[in-house]
């Protein structure tokens, strides 16, 4: 007696794809047309379902990860940005002599001033650039130099 | 020409075509598109080269065959400009409040509810081919040779899409895999 086939076999026969011999088995096996009668009332409920209308999607609404190309677009555009914007790093010229100590202390002290100072006895001393001549150094891309008499350039 | 579409018959009139294949062109483009708004407008575009086929004083041809066709390839062009909405509603979920559940028992309504939307998910998980192999020899009732005549593919073909479009769309109304 002839093995029944699979139930993908199965489907393989409605489908028309099976051999002759395995559409010959099928049909004359109880237990095959059986199975083969289930196949059937389930492709008839996928076909029912498909001639209805197909149902409405939910309310719109973004899918969670709709943003992610957009995002990353966004993230390359500003790193190419960023890279164009600043250059190739500084590079210290071979054989340059490192800083000494005492300048390294006297920028350290410069800034500690700038960020301390301000508004306290002493902050006067500094130097306040103007805010056109923060732009204009901002331009050329530096700080303004300190004037003779110790104030900002104009 | 294809055998299906080069079957002569008499030459109908616009009226006539519109009103006998309208039902079966916005099956077609409702199931193969996600869109119904797509749809609609694939709608209008077969109907205007039906349009401008009869204008044109072309040979008379079996319109069923060259509707099919131009509806399934309409489609096909549309899902290939609109990859990114498909791939954008990938995770769209169907409405499930909105699928029809009249006379039935809460719990069989909600079976039915899940059966469905499994179905349509599936459905719109198969490869194109698949879909156009299963819509056409199934739901519209085009035999294999038919099928792959309109398609341009071999009936072999046609058999292989078929049986793999059934083995998933089985799965999905709880059947053996």
């Amino acid at each position: 007696m002839k093995r029944c086939p699979s139930e993908p076999a199965l489907v393989k026969a409605y489908a028309g794809a099976a051999s002759e011999s395995l559409q010959a088995h099928v049909r004359s096996c109880a237990g095959c047309g059986e199975r083969l009668a289930r196949i059937v009332r389930d492709v008839d409920l996928v076909e029912r379902t498909l001639r209805a209308p197909r149902p409405a999607r939910a309310p719109a609404h973004a899918p969670r990860w709709v943003w992610a190309p957009a995002a990353a677009a966004v993230a390359a555009a500003a790193v190419v940005a960023l890279a164009v914007a600043t250059g190739p790093p500084a590079r210290v010229a071979p054989g340059a002599a490192p800083p000494s100590d005492a300048e390294v202390r006297a920028a350290v002290r410069d800034v500690s001033s700038a960020l301390f100072l301000v508004g306290e006895p002493g902050a006067e001393s500094l130097s306040r650039p103007s805010s056109t001549a923060i732009v204009q150094a901002a331009l050329a891309g530096g700080w303004p130099a300190r004037s003779a008499a110790g104030g900002p350039e104009r | 020409m294809s055998r299906v579409v080069a079957e002569r018959v008499a030459e109908p009139s616009y009226d006539e075509l519109y009103a006998e294949h309208r039902a079966r062109v916005t099956r077609l483009a409702r199931t193969l598109l996600r869109d119904p708004h797509e749809a609609q407008e694939v709608e209008q575009e077969v109907f205007l080269k039906v349009f401008h086929q009869l204008q044109s004083g072309a040979p008379r041809m079996h319109w069923s065959g060259w509707i099919v066709r131009v509806t399934v390839n309409a489609c096909r062009d549309r899902r290939r400009s609109g990859w990114w909405r498909l791939w954008r509603d990938a995770s769209d979920e169907l409405d499930e409040a909105s699928l029809a559940s009249a006379g039935r028992t809460p719990e069989e309504a909600a079976l039915g509810d899940e059966v469905q939307r499994r179905i349509w998910q599936a459905f719109e998980r198969l490869p194109a081919r698949q879909r156009e192999v299963f819509l056409l020899r199934q739901v519209e009732g085009f035999s294999t040779e038919e099928t792959a005549d309109l398609l341009g593919v071999q009936v072999g073909s046609v058999k292989r899409h078929l049986y793999r479009a059934l083995l998933r769309l089985r799965a999905a109304t709880g059947g053996e895999r």
